[in-house]
């Protein structure tokens, strides 16, 4: 039988617009696709705002579009916590289309379901 | 046992001590240890690379060093430039991944 792949959860909790970190994960993210790993992003917290349409570039901050557009074709599958969102009154309606919305429930079954948690 | 650490934290932080003591008591033991220096973490490069005589494996993201001009003049000898994928390797072979950040 073949050897299934290795579950790893990248979970982001920084704001696009205070730090390059939450692009950087991002960034890192798709660098974890070029191995043969299941990854799911978590986007926790603050990292919330990485699921809306924001263009932290015109800021000098790193650019998250380019690696959410990319990452489902790369087979990874992205998530945010509902509980971020209303913590942020963040509206449903304004997250993209590609990422799925979770509860904080299905965060902890990501979690420990993983073989290697990548807290970023 | 095989350790994979990343490491974005910068210059002063408690987390490059802990990391180093940690690589220093895993390799006694006979563990395998990767740092992978993100972010941050790449201006730790020269403190660290002493680890790399005791049988670590050091990998900075090139892209980061790059960006800010660490190792521009000097690459640390037993560091290697890297990229993601270094680390993405680093995270399927390891039996434990730890982040430092």
């Amino acid at each position: 039988m073949a050897e299934s792949k290795k579950r790893v959860v990248m979970l982001v909790r920084r704001s696009p617009l205070n730090t390059i970190m939450g692009a950087e994960a991002l960034r890192q993210s798709v660098g974890l696709t070029v191995a043969d790993l299941d990854l799911t992003v978590v986007l926790l917290d603050a990292a919330a705002w990485l699921a809306v349409p924001l263009s932290p570039e015109v800021i000098g901050g790193g650019d998250i579009k380019k690696h959410l557009d990319t990452l489902p074709l790369l087979k990874a599958r992205v998530v945010v916590e509902s509980q971020s969102l209303e913590r942020y009154g963040i509206d449903r309606d304004r997250v993209r289309k590609d990422i799925e919305v979770i509860d904080s429930q299905e965060v902890v079954s990501e979690i420990t379901g993983a073989q290697a948690v990548i807290a970023f | 046992m095989k350790l994979a650490i990343l490491l974005t934290s910068g210059v002063g932080s408690q987390d490059a001590r802990t990391v180093r003591k940690l690589t220093e008591a895993a390799r006694e033991q006979g563990h395998g240890v990767g740092i992978f220096f993100m972010d941050d973490g790449v201006f730790l490069l020269d403190s660290m690379k002493d680890l790399a005589l005791g049988g670590a494996e050091l990998v900075a993201c090139a892209h980061n060093c790059y960006e800010w001009g660490v190792g521009k003049v000097e690459r640390p000898e037993g560091v290697l430039f890297g990229g993601q994928q270094d680390w993405a390797e680093m995270v399927q072979e390891a039996d434990r991944v730890i982040v430092f950040g």
